[in-house]
């Protein structure tokens, strides 16, 4: 208040330079007393360069001046790196990252992959303390754990069954290292995104998963067949056992009925067997001999009929 | 704070010596800010007399103290630093023409030894680009590719057969060992181990020399820095050896391939052949069943026509006679008759 007084006193342009200046320091302190962390955030106050403090969410206040400095650090985002390949926002085609997506298996032959990790800055003190520069540590520590984890296995596993495993390798080890390194960084996730064969092998690549295919084809096709003909074939077993019972049901029934019948005549021929025998002898022949072409009676006395036979034959 | 509150009291007492004080207190404050320096967490300090490092470095991190302008404060980092090599093109034990980029962490342990041999970080990369270019070419040029490659022997553990069923179908009954492994790793030589059951190669061991070798070099500088570690970031083929390789992914996977389909027709066939078995006795089973039945009836007829033919013979045989005249006399019959055939009897009427 004093300042303001003397302020009017224009005469002594010292004193209005000072009250200019000192109003001018109020202000700026002012600026400079309060602090904003975003909610996805921390803040390490540090104080003459040491850290007193980690402040949460808010507003809060700091010593003036540069005397308590703030780092905030984006701990509760999920930060995402690429490897491989980037965010394809620019159009850069993959193949602009070989050097990065391209690995030596263990078999000795290649493939293309690429990958990302999800991590978040878990703790912000070893963060911004124990690195000098964290996300290129990472980087390279990725690349380092994915060369190693594909480098220790075939190319052929690599490109088909491999990749969960693979991803949960790297992740362990990722994190390892990232807490050997004290990064205060904590990995989500390790995910692949791709997992190609090089350009110049993708046609005998494709051809092996048609040879898959092919191969399960092969067994479908002749599954479908046996599933056709098997319930066919019990089928026709059946009508034949069936048809074999309604052969014994015939049988049977025309073995009695005939048998019955015999009984029957022979019950009736007793009674009168000789006229009988005649007749049934003669009823019979009656009814064949209109059909016989020639009838040769021949002498009992005689000896055999072969002389007659011959004479026909030649006659013949 | 203090130093502006006393130019405010100060200039509200008297006017007429303000130009003296605030002169006064400018000096006061220049000298006080030189007294002083502010060292971060990440940071250490060497300080410097007349180019003479005075006392041990400053590692404590806050406010301290110097002798004002005499002294200079000199602040290196403390944290983990990252060397970032230049991709080097090295040449393996047998011969294969390889592209190794690696990286490594480094950490300045004694600033004041830093201070003399360095001075700065950027000097300091230069120098680990001279030592660990040197260390990554001489120890991968004392392995094989695949010792440098590899960590373990688990490619050749690998359970082919799990692999192939997985690929193929899962209820799969197929025997594995007649497919070509030789992609899976069948072929690839084992690391060599020592009796303790330690690897003698493999990437970890060429690391761990890399990292020994660079180590010692680095020992030998006196530069108060430590290597805390070293990462291959990548490892490829030269682009000669490329068109190789590929040639030869291309007939290891045509291989695979051929082997998916035979193993698809072996289990093809293999179940065409389960269906014949299971055809074959399907239908042989209803034939025995069938003809059993047939053999019963038949039986049991010729039973039923005995009893009742068995009770006259000799009538049974008159009446059989009698029906096969009815079926074998036909037109182009001729028949013979004796005199004395009731026939004949009829025949002269």
């Amino acid at each position: 208040m004093q300042i303001e007084v003397e302020g009017k006193v224009i005469e002594v342009p010292i004193k209005t330079f000072a009250t200019i200046l000192v109003a001018a320091l109020v202000v700026l302190s002012a600026f400079t007393l309060f602090y904003q962390v975003a909610p996805e955030e921390e803040g390490l106050v540090l104080r003459f360069g040491r850290h007193v403090k980690t402040a949460e969410p808010g507003l809060h206040f700091k010593l003036p001046f540069g005397i308590d400095r703030v780092i905030k650090v984006p701990t509760r985002i999920l930060a995402v790196e690429s490897f491989g390949y980037r965010d394809n926002r620019t159009g850069t085609p993959v193949s602009a990252y070989r050097e990065e997506n391209s690995m030596l298996t263990g078999d000795l032959n290649m493939v293309l992959v690429g990958w990302d990790v999800q991590f978040s800055r878990v703790n912000p003190k070893d963060f911004i303390f124990n690195v000098q520069d964290p996300i290129n540590t990472l980087r390279d520590i990725s690349q380092s754990v994915m060369r190693e984890v594909t480098g220790d296995r075939a190319s052929i596993l690599i490109l088909t069954v491999g990749r969960s495993e693979i991803q949960q390798q790297v992740r362990e080890r990722l994190q390892r290292q990232c807490d050997q390194f004290r990064m205060g960084i904590h990995i989500n996730e390790v995910n692949l995104l791709f997992v190609d064969p090089p350009g110049a092998v993708v046609d005998a690549f494709n051809d092996l998963n048609k040879a898959e295919q092919d191969a399960v084809r092969f067994f479908e096709e002749a599954s479908k067949q046996y599933q056709e003909r098997v319930p066919r074939a019990k089928g026709e077993a059946q009508r034949v056992i069936l048809e074999a019972e309604g052969f014994r049901q015939r049988r049977m029934n025309v073995a009695r009925g005939e048998s019955q019948r015999f009984v029957d005549m022979m019950t009736a021929y007793k009674q009168s067997p000789d006229v009988t025998r005649k007749r049934l002898y003669l009823e019979t022949m009656e009814r064949q001999l209109p059909g016989i072409k020639e009838v040769v009676v021949v002498d009992e006395a005689l000896q055999g009929v072969l002389p007659l036979m011959n004479v026909r034959g030649g006659a013949l | 704070m203090k130093d502006f509150q006393a130019i405010n009291k100060i200039n509200g007492k008297a006017g007429a010596v303000g130009v003296n004080v605030l002169v006064l207190v400018a000096a006061v404050g220049f000298i006080g800010f030189n007294a002083l320096f502010a060292l971060n967490e990440w940071e250490q300090a060497v300080v410097v007399q007349f180019g003479d490092i005075k006392g041990d470095p400053v590692t404590q991190a806050g406010l301290h103290f110097k002798v004002p302008f005499i002294q200079q404060v000199q602040i290196y980092d403390k944290r983990l630093m990252r060397w970032d090599g230049p991709e080097t093109t090295t040449i393996t034990k047998d011969r294969k023409t390889i592209l190794v980029n690696v990286t490594a962490r480094w950490q300045i342990k004694d600033a004041k030894a830093f201070r003399q041999t360095v001075g700065s970080p950027e000097r300091m990369t230069t120098i680990l680009n001279g030592i660990l270019q040197g260390a990554v070419r001489d120890e991968i040029a004392r392995y094989d590719l695949y010792e440098v490659v590899r960590s373990s022997n688990r490619i050749l553990e690998m359970d082919s057969e799990e692999l192939i069923t997985s690929l193929v179908d899962e209820d799969a009954d197929v025997d594995a060992e007649d497919m070509d492994l030789t992609t899976l790793g069948g072929s690839t030589p084992a690391l060599s181990v020592d009796r303790q059951g330690q690897f003698q190669a493999g990437r970890p061991v060429v690391l761990a020399g890399i990292l020994e070798e660079g180590r010692a070099r680095l020992g030998q500088t006196g530069t108060g820095v430590e290597l805390e570690d070293i990462l291959i970031k990548q490892l490829n083929y030269s682009s000669a050896i490329e068109a190789n390789v590929y040639a030869q992914m291309n007939a290891e996977l045509q291989k695979i391939s051929a082997g998916f389909r035979s193993i698809g027709r072996q289990r093809a066939e293999q179940r065409l052949g389960e269906m014949e078995r299971e055809l074959a006795t399907i239908q042989s089973q209803a034939i025995e069943a069938s003809e059993r039945i047939r053999g019963e009836a038949e039986a049991e007829a010729i039973n039923i026509y005995a009893d009742a033919y068995n009770r006259d013979p000799e009538f049974y045989q008159f009446l059989r006679t009698l029906q096969a005249y009815e079926t074998t006399l036909s037109k182009n019959t001729a028949l013979i008759i004796g005199t004395d055939s009731p026939l004949y009897e009829l025949l002269k009427r």
